[in-house]
Formats: structure tokens, C-alpha cells, sequence
């Protein structure tokens, strides 16, 4: 698949996942590290506030009781104290100045307003206004919160009094700022590596498959014969190429067995022409005697013949073929085909001084009866022609039900089949007797179209050789 | 002319035979690439047309086997046309190479052209002072036009004047002029040269004794 589009590609996708993974990773790191960093921060100021409250309050309630002493009015709990004195308008804002003063920064101020929400008393440094939490009429309130640039201590005393102490924090947020900052360029920065890191990692990864896919396109175009090298670590990778190598070598032997019997069958189809037209020119070259002619004829029939019956079986072998996809499937009386097919060959057999023993119960299965047929046919045949010249012998046919098959064996006392012929016997134009001439009839394909007949049909076909005398094939048939 | 014509397909075999001995040559056959062999090896050839796919030993390998010893002209027959099968062929020691289906005509001009070739000739006439050969139609003319010859006798004709100046011996001419399926007797080479020397003059065919017949150049 070509796409004119790069970012198609499988490195262009890995690499955008790769960078949107990334990012979030990143910046979730970012922010993470910005909260806590800010959290600490606030907890710092927090500290400080409340060690400057607690020194406000202290030094309040130590001021109030002096001056309440003085009027004699006894001892009380400290916030009664401080809320009388704050009714009475009493100034105790001497003497924190040093440490509740100036605008600088982290400056702290404290301010204290009644109910209402007026103030009663504050630092010069305080803002000239409040606003307060909206947290119902009464009862104590304790928090913290942040207010423009002041990081504010907010209570309220059971009897109502506010008491407000701020710290003021630019100084931390301009801090955070620039923390956020440094965070986001190197967290960028960090982005940027990792981008260049995953381009190359990506660009080593595609690369084996890339040179897989170059080389398994030159083995497509022209050349079945190369493989793609594997580099033997066992990865990924390395069972994809070993799988494509499979199945090249399969495509490469069904090229090679296809091409092969397009050969054998154009050498066995124009030897007969040749025949044809070397005898027919032979003929017309000169004037020629009519016994001359009439044996030329002869000859030209035989050849003819012989392409008739090539080309019949060739068909049947097509038809074959064809019908792995379209089977035809009715109740065959076995009984019947394998006793039409011995009628056929009576004569032959009996020519040859060859018995045919038949052994076998009425049973019928499911089939192409006229696929059968050939199949007994070649079987019978075959045991009858290549028995041992002449001498006689027997062929049992025996058939008979197995569980869900039927099963229908060939039988034979001749010489059997030799070892080196046994992988080949039910290849394509494969003669197991070489020097038999092709034009005894026999093109080494009844085997190849038995076969196939009979796996078409979901059955199998094969042999042994006896253990005395002769070769059994036995023919498998779904029932 | 004796041909060697190796082919396994019977009908085939005997249809070319035919032809070969039509046309005036001697020719021995073989159905098989072992005997084929044996009978190009026994030397007494003047070409051989020699089919590939041969039972017992393929084509190439009696080619392979015959080479470089055996220099017979060899025509290789097969049923195989591609271009890779042409080419190792004619690698493989053959002199040229024919795909089956083929012609017949052309089958006999191929055969013809190598026979020529490799008797050093250039042209299909042979010319001996005012006796003039066409090898191709295989007629014999003089100045008073054209002579009968039998086939027996073209064939002996042709066979020395093709070799003219140098001395034929009889045993060659017996090996060459008949095939071994051909029992006629000794004596009728005598019979053929006196008829060529009555036809077509006493000094076309001179006698050495006992070392052969010879067409002499001037």
C-alpha cells in the first residue's frame, strides 16, 4: 500500500503517540511537582503566621490584663479578656510595630472587627477593609486562605469577634512563578529529547521492516528463489520473517510443481502432434503406395488418440480442481461402481491371466458416483498392468463399512512398489516404470486425479506395500 | 549419409526413419538414451538428431557424455521452447536444436546445413568440372542436362564428391551408405559405381586398389 501521505506511516504514528504520551506525562509531572512545591510553600507562611498570631495574642491578652488590672476588674479566660478590650476601645497596637509594620514584603499585619464586620483594631499596614467568610451567624471559625497577595489566619471567637492575621506572599508567588517557568522549559526541553529519542527508536524498529518488506517485494516481482534474511535472535520480527519465508517456499514449490506440469503436459501433448505432422508431411512429400498411406493414417489415429486421452484426463484433473468448490454429492451404491468398474476391466485382466477376486456387502456413501468410478478404475487397472509380465496372479477388491467411513482396498500380488517411487506415485505425470514409453497410454496422471477425486470428496487415498507380495491401496470415504 | 536418430516415442521414431530413408539417408534408430550412446560412440555418423527426454539417460547427459571426443554434427528434438532450454542446449554441445511440434522440411534443411558444415562445404552444390550436384534437390546435371541417378547412386556420388580429392575406402562406404537394418550384399557398391561411371562418364569415379574409390578434383 502506497500512501503519498508520510504521516501514514507506521514511524509518523508511533511517533505522534508517542509524543502525546509524553506530553501528558510530562505535564502531569509538572503539575504535581508545582502543588507540592506550592503546598510546602503555603505550610512555610502558615508557620509563621501562626507563630506571629500566637505572638499577637500573647502580647495582646498580656497588655489587656495590665490594663485590666489596673481598673481591678480580676481575672477572666484570655478571648473574654481580649473582646472586652476590643469593646472598649482600648489601643494595644503599641509595641508591634516591629513586627506588624512596613509594606515590605512578607510583611505581616493582623486586624481585629466585631460581628458586624467593622474594625475595631489593626495594624497600620492592615487594608482599610475585610471581607469576611460567609460562614453563618455564630460559633468559633478557624481557617486559613489566600486573599490577593496576603496568606490570611481567619478566626472567629465564640463571641463573634474577628481576628484577621495576613502575611503577605508575593515574594512566594513570584517564586512559584518563576519555579513554573524552569518547570515548563525543561519539562519542554525534556519533551523535545524524548521526541528525538522516540524518532530513532522508531526508526530502528521499522527499519528490519522495512527491509523485510523490500525484500519480500523483490521475491513478489521476480525472483521466488530469495529469501529474507533472518537475523536468528528469535524476536518479533524474526518469526514474521520466518513465517513469510514459509510460505515463500510453499508459493516458490507450487510455482515450481505448477510450471512443472505445464511442461510435462505440453511435452506429452506435442509429442503426438509432432507425430502428426512429421507423418502427414512425410506422406505428401512424395507419392506414396495406399498400404503406406494407410499405415501413416494408422499412425496419425493412434496419435490422435493419444492427445484425446491426455487431454481427457487433464480435463478430468481441471474438473477436479474446479470441484473443490462446487462437489457434486449423491447416495452412491459402491456395490454397483465397483462392479461396473471390474466389468470394464474383465478383458484386460483377463489378457493379463489376472483373477478378480470381488469381496464386499452392499453399502453405499455419499459422493460423485462417477468420480468413484474412475478411482476403481485406475486402482484395478493399475494392479492389473503393473503385475509382473504375463504370469498371472490375483486382485482382490474388497469393500466394506469403517465406522463413519466406507472403505474400498486393491489388493495385488505383483512386485509392488519400489522405495524410491513410493513419495512420488501420486504426482503429476510421475511414471514409475521410466523406461515405459509415454505412448503406451499411460501418462502417470490416473494416480494424481485419483487422489484428488477422492480428497475432494473429504476421503483418503493411499498404499502400502504387502509384506510378501504386492501393494494394497485402500480408498477412505465419509459414509 | 548415415544418420543416428535417438527418440523413445515409437511412432515418432518411425515416422522420422521414414522420412530420413526418403530421402536417401541410411539410418540406425535408438528408443532410449543408453543406447543411443553406444550407438554414437560406435563413430560411423554423420549426424545425430537426438530427443531430450529419453528413458534410462536424458539428452543432455549422452550430449554431455559424447562430448568433446565424438565431434558428429548433433540436432537436439524437445517438446521444451523456452529460451533457457534453447540456450542450454546449444551450450551444451549441440549444433542446433529443434521444439517439437516441428516442420519436416525444415527438420531435413537443418540436418542438411549441419552435414554441410561439418564437411567444411558452403554452398549446397557441389560442382566437379561439368557435373553439378544440388544437395538439396539431390538431381545430378551435366552441360546436357539432368542425369537419373538412383537413390543408391546419388547417395554414393554425393558422398565422395563432397570428400573429393581424398580417397573413400570401401568399408566406409558400407558404413556410411547403409544402415544396419539395410542386408544388401558387398558387391552392389561395385554394381552402383560402374552405373554412375556408365551414366555419367568412365573418370567421374576412380578406383584405388585396395584402398577405396576416390572423385577426383581436376
Amino acid at each position: 500500500m502506497k500512501s503519498g501521505f508520510p504521516f501514514h506511516s507506521i514511524r509518523w504514528r508511533i511517533q505522534v503517540w508517542h509524543a502525546v504520551i509524553l506530553l501528558v506525562a510530562i505535564i502531569a509531572f509538572c503539575i504535581t511537582a508545582y502543588r507540592l512545591a506550592w503546598i510546602h510553600q503555603l505550610r512555610r507562611v502558615d508557620r509563621v503566621v501562626v507563630e506571629r498570631e500566637r505572638a499577637l495574642i500573647s502580647h495582646l491578652i498580656h497588655t489587656g490584663r495590665k490594663v485590666l488590672s489596673d481598673e481591678g476588674s480580676g481575672s477572666r479566660p484570655p478571648h473574654v479578656t481580649l473582646d472586652l478590650l476590643l469593646e472598649r476601645g482600648v489601643d494595644l497596637s503599641e509595641g508591634l510595630s516591629d513586627v506588624f509594620g512596613g509594606q515590605d514584603t512578607g510583611h505581616s499585619f493582623f486586624m481585629f472587627l466585631d460581628p458586624a464586620g467593622a474594625v475595631r483594631m489593626r495594624s497600620p499596614n492592615a487594608p482599610m477593609s475585610m471581607l469576611l467568610p460567609d460562614v453563618g451567624e455564630s460559633g468559633m471559625v478557624e481557617l486559613s486562605r489566600i486573599s490577593g497577595s496576603y496568606r490570611e489566619s481567619v478566626r472567629r471567637s465564640p463571641s463573634g469577634v474577628w481576628s484577621v492575621v495576613g502575611r503577605d506572599i508575593s515574594g512566594e508567588i513570584e517564586e512559584m512563578r518563576h519555579f513554573a517557568l524552569s518547570l515548563t522549559a525543561s519539562g519542554f526541553a525534556l519533551w523535545l529529547v524524548g521526541l528525538t529519542g522516540g524518532w530513532w527508536i522508531a526508526g530502528r524498529v521499522i527499519r528490519p521492516i522495512q527491509t523485510i518488506g523490500r525484500t519480500a517485494s523483490r521475491i513478489a516481482a521476480d525472483n521466488l528463489r530469495e529469501r529474507i534474511e533472518v537475523a536468528g535472535i528469535g524476536n518479533e520480527l524474526d518469526q514474521l520473517s520466518g513465517v513469510l519465508n514459509q510460505t515463500f517456499d510453499r508459493l516458490q514449490a507450487a510455482f515450481e510443481r505448477q510450471k512443472q506440469f505445464t511442461a510435462d503436459a505440453s511435452h506429452e501433448l506435442r509429442n503426438p502432434i509432432a507425430v502428426v505432422v512429421a507423418e502427414t508431411q512425410r506422406i505428401l512429400r512424395r507419392d506414396h503406395s495406399v498400404s503406406e498411406c494407410r499405415e501413416a493414417l494408422q499412425v496419425c489415429q493412434d496419435a490422435a488418440l493419444r492427445m484425446k486421452n491426455l487431454t481427457e484426463a487433464l480435463l478430468v484433473l481441471a474438473r477436479q480442481d474446479d470441484q473443490e468448490r462446487t462437489p457434486v454429492r449423491e447416495t452412491v451404491d459402491l456395490d454397483a461402481v465397483v462392479n461396473a468398474s471390474v466389468a470394464r476391466l474383465r478383458k484386460d485382466a483377463e489378457q493379463a491371466g489376472i483373477r478378480i477376486e470381488l469381496n464386499g456387502i452392499p453399502i453405499t456413501c455419499s459422493g460423485d458416483p462417477v468420480g468413484i468410478g474412475m478411482v476403481v478404475d485406475n486402482l484395478v487397472g493399475n494392479a492389473i498392468h503393473h503385475h509382473s509380465g504375463g504370469s498371472g496372479g490375483t486382485v482382490r477388491v474388497s469393500w466394506n463399512p469403517d465406522g463413519e467411513w466406507v472403505q474400498v482396498a486393491v489388493e495385488d500380488d505383483g512386485p509392488g512398489i519400489p522405495e524410491a517411487d513410493a513419495p512420488h506415485i501420486f504426482d503429476r505425470f510421475y511414471r514409475a516404470d521410466k523406461s515405459r514409453s509415454h505412448s503406451s497410454g499411460h501418462f502417470g496422471l490416473g494416480l494424481a486425479v485419483a487422489k484428488s477425486i477422492v480428497e475432494n470428496h473429504g476421503g483418503t487415498l493411499d498404499f502400502a506395500n504387502n509384506p510378501d507380495r504386492g501393494v494394497t491401496f485402500r480408498m477412505r470415504l465419509p459414509r | 549419409m548415415r544418420i543416428l536418430l535417438v527418440e523413445d516415442d515409437p511412432a515418432l521414431r518411425r515416422s522420422l526413419a521414414a522420412t530420413f530413408r526418403e530421402e536417401g539417408y541410411a539410418v540406425d534408430t535408438a528408443g532410449d538414451g543408453e543406447e543411443g550412446l553406444a550407438k554414437a560412440n560406435g563413430g560411423v555418423y554423420d549426424a545425430v538428431v537426438l530427443d531430450v527426454m529419453l528413458p534410462l539417460m536424458n539428452g543432455w547427459e549422452v550430449l554431455e557424455r559424447m562430448r568433446p571426443d565424438n565431434r558428429v554434427p548433433v540436432l537436439m528434438l524437445t517438446a521444451r521452447d523456452t529460451v533457457p532450454d534453447r540456450v542450454k542446449g546449444l551450450d551444451n554441445g549441440a549444433d542446433d536444436y529443434l521444439t517439437k511440434p516441428f516442420d519436416v522440411d525444415e527438420l531435413l534443411a537443418r540436418v542438411r546445413a549441419l552435414i554441410r558444415r561439418s564437411e567444411g562445404l558452403s554452398h549446397p552444390d557441389i560442382v566437379i568440372r561439368d557435373i553439378r550436384i544440388d544437395t538439396v534437390r539431390r538431381r545430378v546435371s551435366t552441360g546436357e542436362g539432368e542425369i537419373q541417378l538412383t537413390p543408391m547412386e546419388y547417395s554414393l556420388l554425393e558422398y565422395l564428391a563432397i570428400r573429393k580429392g581424398s580417397v573413400v575406402s570401401r568399408t566406409t562406404l558400407y558404413e556410411r551408405l547403409f544402415d544396419e537394418s539395410d542386408d544388401s550384399c558387398s558387391n552392389l557398391l561395385d554394381v552402383h559405381v560402374s552405373n554412375i561411371r556408365r551414366k555419367l562418364g568412365a573418370d567421374v569415379i576412380t578406383t584405388r586398389r585396395g584402398h577405396g574409390y576416390c572423385v577426383e578434383v581436376e
